[in-house]
């Protein structure tokens, strides 16, 4: 891979996607949570907003698939599950989209059990973190010395924590306004993964300037590391920033503040996942 | 059984011939190859208080394919089974199957597959399958002027070349892919991961220039 660029599906697969994942599990928790407390139609509002991080999961899914040259034969994906990192990923994400999507369609049931709902929350639970952590670890090639490392699960956990937890932030915030303590909570949360985010990638970079092998050098490909870390720093604490603003305003303008919030730390995350693909360096050449 | 490559790096000039052999055997565009010929250099001169010229420069050629590993990581990280392994432990890439995600590319070691983006595939060296099933040699191995390559059964390579290695620089380290691959290598060789020398046509062999 001679340029990160080329892998700018991926960077939005592992943006969005983790991210998505972490947020509907949170939601789950709210739920099960409450789940002896909360009237009928708060379960059915919270339910309904799943569509939030289900669409981004999906979003982040279909970007993925843009990275292949023949998506006819995608399928074919589902071929080496046990022995390719990237089938596993795969395999999660879909189970993933199915559970979590069989909840959400089972909840628009005029009547539907509210014990097959919450195992169906418990299992979409499960399933996430299996999405997150097959996702991660979908990079570890032996033979590419600036991928097999911890950083990297690190980075991406610590990315869709910081992420995941401020869009559900921003979807229970909508949902229940200021008086909810969650989305303050997980607003704080979010705050302090940007931080460990920060020291994260940090560490990541100083770690690449030990990688080279016979022709190259792996900081060679992002001698730009710095730069997106201070990046990602600013952007993602001005979202949060916002984020915190629109949990004081009412109605459509805190969720349309929320939502901008929102968008500024996704772009965040997708800037800090970039050096990541740009810094590709195999043990040979 | 498993098929390999016999790599005498005393005999080659870098003449390219096995690299243009392929091309043409496989129809191949000006910026694909399935062999490549690498040129490492390195060393300096200095001169002394004496007037005299003290010099470790050292430059030798490796060619170099696809070495059918024996636990090749690109078959291991293909998601859709696209890249096979036969009975003669030739490596190729299912055209079919291959959906083109470049998990063999990055995996890859040696840099052999190369993604088509045109095609949307993945492609290498299947060491001459067809010919082979005709009982011929692959055309690289023909192709040799200096008959640097050879190729057969990897046991009897290993008898005849009791004293070849399984890897050179600017080539990875051979354990991690046990590649059926076997060199002569010549008196200036260096170890598999050496960093004293470069590869002096990086532009014509690897993606990395893009680096800079």
């Amino acid at each position: 891979m001679a340029g990160g660029f080329s892998e700018g599906s991926l960077a939005m697969f592992t943006a969005l996607s983790p991210a998505g994942a972490l947020t509907f599990a949170l939601m789950a928790a709210y739920l099960l949570a409450h789940a002896k407390r909360m009237d009928q139609a708060s379960w059915d509002r919270v339910s309904h907003a799943f569509l939030v991080p289900l669409g981004v999961v999906w979003m982040g899914f279909m970007a993925s698939a843009t990275h292949l040259g023949t998506p006819a034969n995608a399928l074919h994906a589902f071929a080496g599950i046990g022995r390719s990192p990237l089938s596993n990923e795969v395999l999660c994400t879909v189970v993933f989209l199915f559970v979590g999507g069989m909840y959400w369609l089972y909840t628009y049931k005029i009547s539907y059990l509210k014990s097959l709902a919450q195992a169906l929350l418990v299992c979409s639970i499960v399933a996430s973190a299996l999405m997150m952590w097959f996702t991660a670890f979908a990079y570890s090639v032996p033979t590419v010395p600036s991928w097999d490392t911890w950083h990297t699960p690190l980075n991406l956990w610590g990315l869709s924590f910081a992420a995941g937890t401020a869009l559900a932030s921003c979807v229970l915030g909508v949902l229940f306004g200021r008086d909810d303590r969650w989305p303050r909570v997980l607003r704080r949360i979010s705050y302090v993964c940007v931080v460990g985010v920060v020291l994260l990638l940090g560490m990541h970079a100083r770690f690449l300037a030990g990688v080279e092998n016979n022709v190259a050098g792996a900081y060679q490909a992002v001698p730009w590391y710095g730069v997106v870390i201070v990046s990602y720093a600013a952007i993602s604490l001005a979202g949060l920033y916002v984020l915190g603003k629109a949990a004081r305003c009412e109605g459509w303008r805190g969720a349309v503040m929320g939502s901008l919030g929102c968008v500024l730390v996704f772009i965040a995350t997708f800037l800090a996942r970039l050096p990541f693909y740009f810094s590709y360096l195999s043990a040979g050449f | 059984m498993a098929y390999g490559f016999y790599f005498d790096s005393t005999r080659c000039t870098g003449c390219r011939t096995c690299e243009m052999a392929c091309k043409d055997y496989k129809d191949l565009p000006a910026e694909i190859a399935f062999r490549r010929v690498f040129d490492y250099e390195g060393g300096s001169c200095a001169l002394g208080a004496d007037g005299t010229v003290a010099s470790d420069v050292f430059m030798y050629h490796v060619s170099d394919a696809c070495n059918h590993c024996e636990n090749p990581k690109c078959f291991a990280a293909c998601p859709t089974g696209a890249i096979e392994k036969d009975d003669d432990g030739i490596v190729f890439i299912n055209q079919e199957t291959c959906t083109g995600n470049g998990a063999c590319v990055d995996a890859c070691p040696y840099g052999v597959p190369i993604l088509v983006k045109e095609e949307g595939k993945a492609k290498k060296c299947d060491m001459c399958r067809d010919r082979v099933a005709e009982g011929k040699q692959p055309i690289c191995v023909e192709a040799c002027p200096l008959r640097a390559l050879e190729w057969g059964d990897l046991d009897e390579l290993k008898a005849a070349h009791p004293d070849a290695v399984a890897g050179i620089a600017p080539l990875a380290d051979p354990s991690e892919t046990v590649p059926s691959l076997l060199i002569n290598a010549c008196p200036a060789a260096k170890e598999p991961g050496d960093t004293t020398g470069f590869v002096a046509n990086e532009k014509e062999v690897t993606g990395v220039a893009a680096f800079e």
